[in-house]
């Protein structure tokens, strides 16, 4: 029998456009479209792509929850024995929509899903414990590459054959911790790790432990009468009409905006840019998420000296480590040369 | 201190007029004689005895404690030192071993005892007692005693019996199939021998926080000591002795006490690879000033030692892991080099963190499995002890018994599954 | 009081219980009681650990696991005369290591959803893992009983 597949891409890969037409919703046309000629290929007589849903990065980082259930019944409704995902290789927007599409695939239709993501894609951090992610290169030209092992993984699982580890299948690895026996007791492994260790030969731990990045605390404000205070928020609100364009998902930047004089973070001149939550209240009022009204009161009263000039602004909505440790540390340097004392970080 | 273990080789137990191991390797059992010797009217109101072997039909449940019959015939003490036998040191001389044998002890101490061992099908796969031929004890407790009295009581009859049994075969004139030599020499020599090899100690984390998670040595609640030397050839004398029964996959039975893979392992490489210098042993107390006291006591010890390397092994989950941790960081920072041997709590989708502590030093460990896996076993022709309480068994759940005998189960409710002294060949990894 | 020295205090702690066992709150000469889930305990003593109160004893104590055992008791210690405005971290990461454990757990055992006989064994091998603590803390007013023959 030929199984019946389904392919989900952005608007990129569909060939409707770039960056400009990310905002397009989704919609679904019959038969494969771009990478999916390649799947075409690769699947030959054994699976068909009956199916193609398509939807803009932008759109789907703005209305997540919309749009995967759109997305899903588009996907239900062509009947797929299973579906692929992207590959989304290290697109942001593009990895969160495939692996948001792929769960959800996964729980709700409970069909074999496969998508396929550069390891530093922030989507395999959010997604890899519940779906398959194929390991990829960081870019498009990977594709010669991505196609095969995305439908060998497939076709493996929809013939019900038993997956094995990540070397072997070529997936990233899902963080499952998954038991085997080895050919010695744990003891005599041990006492090999030690004699590695020991000889500085190099020995490989069964069990790596979690990375906790650490950061001390600094020491309590003592003098908070003559404290500077700054507002920094990943809660993504931005003067309205977002002019620098931080992305909804993904943020590949922050905004640094002046709020002399700014008593309030009104609804006339904010929004918010965050498309990781509902954005109905954040709009209303802003200063829900960005509390300037409360911190102008408060420096009137005298509670503290002066609340800082600017404010910093970013989206933490699947944004990479790398992203984030980078932004901390241009602000917290710049916050520091200013002079300013604390910070009131506000998150969603 | 060299110790001599005669290992004698049993194939199979049974039934008999005399306590004696016949030519083709059967243990044979006077069970009268048995049970008269391990007789406590006061806190016993009956025990039973039965024999489960490799390969059959039986299931055995709620598991105490196993133990390896041992008994001393030449050197200073007896085995089970403090226990059933006088306080004199041990771990000289020759000291019969019944090779293949175990007493498992049974009973419900607790609503929710657990430790399952089945003989054959998928659940033999993961304790190391469907290997060994067994003779069970089954107790019931005299009416109105305190758990801490029947605990004990059964805790005693346990290496009663194993002494006993191991005694018989002797008296009767048992050979010796196989002498293994073990031997490290008084530190004004050992510290000297093989110059050049890397001087490694074995750091032995003993399970005590309180009832049901208690360990003894030399008769002494080690939740009582500091951090001490012993020399590895005592444990084979049964010095150190389980009280622990919580949680079945990863208490160290008094059996693996005795035979401690690690103690094996770094014998088999002693003189080879590394200068295997000693012993430290030390507990897992539940307030934070007794860890930290320990554990810096312990690495204390072994920085007098002058080790270049640490074998860690722990017992347990959760708040040994503390411990555990805190003895890595600490060796670590001494300039000691640590390979860590734990079990993991890794949820049964594997997903969740395996150990509730952590630290960037741990960076050479070994682990001994996931015990939230869950295992289906399959029903059993017969069953040792009582069942009414698997549902209630530590890893089991509401609905864990199927109607027809199987019980679905995690790995945790397996005698010894996850031993962390490295005793099984089990493992994990990440998928 | 030491002459040239610091001077020391015989008792410088004060020291509380927090716990959702009926059976061992009886035992003490006073225990803060939480009804709820081990979970509730636990976060509790997390508002304490941020007020200033440090841990005495490590919250995972006992190998039954957050889906076996509903119970769960807490010592925590306070400087006498020190107002908390300082954050004890090894208190804090321990407790928030044990929330994480707890909430992890998809199955969660609550106090009484056992039988009666099996619920009081589970409160006698929680006082019996704290017994030693509660007494060198001076809390312990009585001991819990519990016999084997039934």
């Amino acid at each position: 029998m030929t199984y019946r597949i389904v392919h989900y891409i952005n608007q990129f890969f569909a060939g409707i456009g770039g960056e400009e037409k990310a905002g397009v919703g989704p919609e679904s046309r019959n038969g494969a479209l771009g990478p999916g000629m390649a799947f075409k290929a690769a699947f030959g007589n054994e699976a068909e792509i009956v199916g193609t849903v398509i939807c803009g990065d932008g759109y789907f980082a703005e209305n997540m929850d919309e749009a995967a259930e759109k997305i899903l019944k588009m996907i239900s409704d062509l009947k797929p024995d299973a579906v692929i995902a992207g590959p989304a290789f290290n697109a942001g927007r593009y990895g969160t929509a495939c692996g948001a599409v792929s769960e959800a695939v996964s729980k709700k239709l409970g069909i074999p899903v496969v998508t396929g993501m550069y390891p530093e894609n922030p989507g395999v951090d959010m997604y890899r414990k519940g779906i398959y992610i194929v390991e990829t290169s960081d870019s498009a030209r990977g594709i010669k590459d991505a196609v095969p092992a995305m439908a060998k993984l497939i076709m493996k699982s929809l013939r019900g054959e038993l997956l094995g580890s990540p070397a072997d299948e070529g997936y990233i690895e899902r963080g499952v911790r998954v038991n085997r026996f080895n050919d010695r007791i744990g003891a005599a492994r041990a006492v090999d790790m030690l004699v590695k260790k020991l000889k500085g030969e190099e020995f490989r731990t069964e069990y790596p432990m979690p990375v906790f990045d650490r950061v001390p605390p600094a020491e309590p404000i003592k003098d908070m009468k003559n404290a500077v205070i700054a507002l920094v928020t990943s809660g993504g609100i931005v003067p309205k009409g977002n002019p620098d364009h931080i992305e909804a998902s993904s943020a590949s930047k922050y905004g640094t905006y002046s709020i002399a004089g700014v008593q309030s973070a009104d609804e006339v001149a904010y929004a918010t840019a965050h498309g990781g939550y509902d954005p109905t209240y954040a709009n209303t009022d802003p200063n829900r998420v960005l509390p300037i009204d409360v911190l102008r009161e408060m420096e009137k009263e005298g509670e503290f000296k002066k609340l800082y000039d600017y404010f910093f602004t970013t989206v933490g909505n699947g944004t990479p480590v790398a992203n984030a440790k980078k932004f901390g540390s241009e602000i917290g340097a710049r916050l520091k040369k200013d002079g300013v004392d604390a910070v009131i970080l506000t998150s969603t | 201190m060299k110790l001599e273990l005669m290992k004698v080789n049993v194939k199979s137990v049974g039934w008999g007029d005399r306590t004696e191991v016949l030519k083709d390797g059967t243990l044979k059992v006077n069970k009268k004689e048995l049970l008269a010797h391990v007789t406590d009217e006061e806190n016993l109101k009956s025990i039973g005895a039965e024999i489960a072997l490799p390969g059959e039909s039986v299931r055995i449940t709620p598991v105490k404690d196993a133990i390896q019959p041992r008994y001393k015939i030449e050197g200073c003490g007896q085995v089970f030192p403090g226990m059933v036998s006088d306080v004199e040191s041990v771990g000289e001389g020759k000291t019969l071993v019944l090779e293949g044998a175990a007493v498992v002890t049974c009973g419900r101490i607790v609503g929710f005892q657990e430790g399952i061992v089945d003989m054959s099908g998928k659940g033999s796969e993961y304790t190391p007692f469907s290997k060994t031929c067994n003779v069970v004890l089954v107790f019931e407790p005299q009416e109105g005693i305190e758990v801490y009295a029947y605990e004990k009581a059964c805790r005693l009859a346990g290496l009663k019996a194993a002494m006993y049994l191991a005694k018989c075969v002797y008296e009767s004139g048992g050979t010796p199939d196989k002498t293994e030599t073990y031997e490290i020499p008084p530190f004004t020599r050992s510290m000297n021998a093989f110059p050049g090899l890397p001087k490694v100690a074995y750091l032995y984390m003993l399970q005590t926080q309180g009832l049901l998670h208690d360990t003894y040595v030399y008769g002494i609640d080690a939740k009582r000591i500091l951090p001490t030397m012993i020399h590895p050839n005592e444990t084979m004398d049964g010095a150190i002795v389980s009280g622990n029964c919580v949680s079945a996959c990863d208490k160290n039975s008094t059996y693996v006490h005795q035979n401690n893979p690690v103690i094996r392992s770094l014998y088999e490489r002693h003189g080879k690879d590394i200068n295997f210098v000693g012993v430290i042993i030390t507990n897992e107390n539940v307030t934070l000033a007794d860890k930290r006291r320990s554990s810096s006591y312990a690495v204390k010890i072994a920085g007098m030692f002058g080790v270049d390397g640490l074998v860690i092994s722990e017992e347990g989950f959760g708040n040994p892991d503390a411990d555990l941790i805190m003895n890595c960081h600490k060796a670590e920072k001494a300039g000691i080099k640590t390979v860590l041997i734990t079990d993991e709590f890794a949820g049964r989708d594997g997903a969740s963190q395996s150990l509730a502590d952590a630290a960037p030093e741990a960076n050479a460990v070994v682990t001994a499995g996931n015990a939230n896996m869950i295992v289906v076993l399959p029903p059993m022709e017969r069953v040792i002890g009582f069942t009414e309480y698997v549902n209630v068994i530590a890893g089991g759940f509401d609905g864990s018994l199927k109607p027809d005998g199987s019980i679905e189960v995690e790995l945790q409710a397996i005698t010894g599954a996850t031993c962390e002294l490295g005793f099984n060949k089990l493992g994990a990894e990440t998928w | 009081m030491l002459r040239g020295g610091v001077p020391v205090d015989l008792f410088p702690f004060f020291y509380t219980c927090l716990t959702n066992n009926k059976n061992l709150a009886a035992c003490l000469e006073e225990a803060q009681f939480v009804d709820g889930p081990a979970l509730s305990v636990l976060k509790r003593a997390r508002d304490l650990i941020h007020s200033g109160w440090e841990l005495e004893a490590n919250p995972l104590y006992g190998n039954l696991k957050p889906n076996q055992q509903p119970y769960r008791t807490l010592v925590l210690k306070s400087k006498k005369g020190k107002t908390g405005l300082l954050v004890d971290h090894y208190s804090l990461q321990l407790i928030e290591s044990a929330i994480a454990v707890y909430s992890d757990c998809k199955i969660t055992r609550v106090p009484g959803d056992m039988p009666e006989d099996i619920d009081s064994d589970y409160k006698y091998v929680d006082f019996t893992l704290m017994e030693e603590t509660l007494k060198n803390c001076g809390l312990l007013r009585k001991s819990l009983k519990r016999t084997a023959g039934r």
